[in-house]
């Protein structure tokens, strides 16, 4: 892939600064961004489909150069969100501002500054890769000059400038859903949604998008929403999570803030029959010291006589770890039933929603 | 909007199973319905003579003179046969009815008695034929009779006078009732304010016929388009660029405008190229009616997909409302094969003013003024099924 025009980064949100760098000069402008406003505000954002309210007064701050994992199980409300944040959809309530454009007041205006990655294959199978580009960059209007110019940047970032010519029928998954980012790129907005854009890709194209959307973060300044139910690609890319359920925001932050409450780590433990009679106060003995060291919750058996299981989210992993040694030493119990783990974004969405992330609604 | 006619011009050139369905499906059908119903067209406004089959069993001067003044109607095709043979075309339905003149017929009409003929009739001819034809027979058979009977009299007269010139006078009358006029100079005039029944050719009634027709499979090729948009996100993508909601709904109609108009265009062309068919003395007249009709169908069009949620939806239904409405506008049956009741249907069905208008172009030798009111009805059709359509219409569901 040939670089972008450096040091994009740091000036794509100034564009009223007299000395741009080229890339940011040729980027959607808008009109009162500043290296600390948001390029992305939506505030109490709400939508109701008849007597039901699909989402529920959701708002979200997106900064420059920010990707945000936007998070939630299947009927969470996200597509709804992300479809009136584009101006897809029109919310009964709330604002969205993009760099500071009122998205209702000034629809056109905010849309030029705002790329859509959808989650379906939003092209035109029976054209070529190149023909699809041609048209999207039509509906926003770029000179024909300028257009050449962009089909050939947006095929580069997406490393498929030497497949341009053939039909997108012909491309396998991976193929089309980089021509499918590459649609959202050539007006280079200030701001890419990106929907599931790695859906039914192999490894190879899922590293193809995620260095393709770094790239852009790195060297345009672009900001990224980003929605996906791959929990380790999300953690991987993102720098910010907002996880949604029910129409609401559960939760927002960095990767550090949102794991903290569930502490270090997780321990489980599910002695037997024969170690629990070694303890002096059996099961509610143990589940008394380990207490100290966090939450714990004590699992029911999965079968009817088998053991219950002890989960703890350890504050301090290093502490729990030592109570669970000496409590195995004073009492001669094996460490055979104890399993450890780490918490991840996964085990936040259990903790926040009940469910996991690839659920059903 | 010429990057959006542009890219719909460009899918739907892609898309094979359309370009036949629009363009080859059409002209198949012309050719094929032509050739077919070739020879029912020849006979509209012009029905053909009646066969009548003449049985002489007299073998006299009178059942000669009989079969010479029938023929000389012209307005049946008369042949002297066999009475096997005459029974035998009777019976076989090749010939509606034969005349057998008995034996003894002149020395009845000599003896002064009542001519006698014998009918042979197919039984299942219609009275309302057969009973006209029977009285016009008899009296041609009446008026042979009289002059048979006059140049019987005559004959006697001469036979009976010794003055040479007055029997060669008497001999000349006698000749001269042979030659005696037998047709009637008539002439057929209209009713005032009437109009001149003209009937289309083949071509003229099947070219324009299923171009109407096939311009409304523009309907289900348009709304399974915009179904396919909905299914693949497209418009999901297109509603976050800066553009209107109308101009991206008048980008997806207005390139299948274009397409009906080209539909028209090259079967218009094929009819007149392929099968010579006469366009009529003001041919420029076809276009506004042509655009009128275009409206309509895009309209159809975005009505269907207005309500359809499913492509199988589309296909099944909009297949059914373009084929009925094709039958009932008289686009696969001409209308002079129609019951009166179903002209009447046709005169309020897009299909049946369009192929009007297009039969008084083609056929009638009408011009802008001809077609101006039934292109004015097109578009107030279109006009409604557009203002049903539109609040209806989601670009995403």
């Amino acid at each position: 892939m040939a670089p972008v025009e450096a040091s994009a980064a740091a000036t794509a949100a100034a564009p009223a600064a007299p000395e741009k760098a080229p890339a940011a000069a040729d980027q959607a402008e808008a009109p009162d961004g500043g290296l600390d406003a948001p390029v992305l505000l939506a505030e109490g954002l709400t939508k109701r489909f008849g007597d039901r309210t699909v989402v529920d007064g959701i708002s979200l701050r997106v900064g420059v150069g920010e990707i945000v994992g936007f998070l939630g199980p299947n009927g969470a409300g996200k597509s709804t969100s992300i479809a009136m944040l584009t101006g897809a959809l029109r919310p009964d309530a709330g604002t969205v501002r993009v760099a500071g454009v009122d998205l209702a007041a000034e629809p056109r205006r905010a849309k030029r500054l705002i790329g859509v990655v959808p989650q379906e294959i939003a092209l035109y199978p029976s054209l070529t890769a190149r023909q699809n580009l041609r048209f999207f960059a039509g509906a926003y209007r770029l000179p024909a000059g300028l257009r050449r110019e962009r089909i050939a940047w947006a095929l580069d970032v997406v490393d498929l400038a030497d497949r341009a010519d053939d039909r997108v029928s012909a491309y396998s998954g991976g193929m089309q859903r980089r021509v499918n980012i590459a649609a959202a790129l050539l007006h280079r907005p200030r701001l890419l949604f990106m929907d599931e854009p790695t859906v039914g890709v192999d490894a190879q194209s899922r590293n193809q998008i995620f260095e393709a959307v770094l790239r852009l973060r790195d060297e345009l300044g672009m900001a990224v929403v980003y929605t996906s139910h791959y929990m380790p690609e999300v953690e991987r890319l993102c720098d910010r999570f907002v996880v949604v359920d029910g129409g609401r925001v559960l939760a927002a932050g960095t990767h550090r803030e949102l794991l903290r409450p569930l502490g270090e780590g997780l321990l489980e433990w599910a002695p037997t029959g024969a170690e629990l009679a070694r303890l002096p106060d059996g099961l509610e003995g143990l589940a008394a010291r380990l207490a100290r060291h966090g939450d714990l919750q004590v699992l029911p058996p999965s079968a009817g006589d088998g053991p219950a299981t002890l989960r703890l989210r350890a504050g301090r992993m290093s502490d729990a770890l030592h109570e669970v040694a000496q409590i195995a030493a004073d009492h001669g119990i094996g460490l055979g039933g104890i399993r450890l783990g780490r918490p991840d974004l996964e085990s936040l969405f259990l903790t926040l929603t009940g469910r996991h992330v690839r659920d059903g609604a | 909007m010429f990057t959006m006619l542009q890219k719909e011009l460009r899918v739907l050139l892609a898309d094979r199973g359309a370009m036949i369905t629009l363009f080859l499906s059409p002209i198949m059908f012309i050719t094929v319905m032509s050739l077919a119903l070739g020879s029912s067209f020849s006979h509209l406004g012009a029905a053909g003579k009646i066969s009548v089959s003449v049985v002489d069993l007299d073998g006299g001067a009178a059942a000669r003179s009989l079969l010479g003044a029938l023929s000389s109607t012209g307005e049946l095709q008369v042949a002297g046969r066999t009475e096997a043979q005459a029974e035998a075309r009777v019976k076989a339905g090749t010939d509606a009815f034969a005349v057998v003149v008995p034996a003894g017929f002149e020395q009845r009409i000599e003896q002064g008695a009542a001519p006698s003929v014998r009918y042979v009739v197919d039984p299942s001819a219609a009275r309302q034929v057969v009973d006209p034809l029977e009285a016009a027979i008899n009296a041609v058979v009446l008026s042979v009779s009289a002059e048979t009977r006059t140049g019987f009299a005559l004959d006697r007269l001469a036979a009976g006078q010794s003055d040479p010139a007055v029997r060669a006078a008497v001999a000349a009358e006698i000749a001269g009732l042979s030659r005696a006029a037998r047709t009637v100079d008539a002439t057929t005039a209209l009713p005032p304010g009437s109009k001149a029944v003209r009937y289309p050719t083949v071509y003229q009634q099947n070219v324009p016929g299923y171009a109407v027709m096939y311009v409304f499979f523009v309907v289900t090729v348009m709304a399974g388009s915009i179904l396919a948009e909905r299914r693949e996100g497209t418009f999901r993508r297109l509603l976050s660029a800066p553009m209107p909601r109308w101009q991206l709904l008048l980008g997806k109609v207005a390139p299948y405008l274009v397409v009906a108009l080209a539909q028209v265009a090259v079967l218009l062309a094929f009819g007149r190229l392929v099968f010579g068919m006469k366009l009529g003395a003001h041919p420029l007249a076809l276009l506004p009616l042509s655009a009128a009709l275009a409206c309509c169908a895009a309209a159809l069009g975005l009505l269907l997909a207005s309500f359809a949620r499913t492509e199988a939806q589309v296909n099944g239904l909009g297949t059914v409302v373009v084929l009925v409405l094709a039958a009932l506008g008289g686009c696969m049956v001409p209308g002079v094969f129609m019951p009166q009741f179903m002209r009447d249907i046709a005169d309020f069905v897009p299909q049946g003013i369009a192929l009007n208008g297009y039969q008084d172009v083609l056929v009638r030798g009408g011009g802008l003024g001809t077609v101006l009111p039934g292109t004015g009805v097109l578009l107030g059709i279109a006009t409604v099924l557009f203002l049903l359509a539109v609040p209806r219409f989601r670009f995403v569901r």
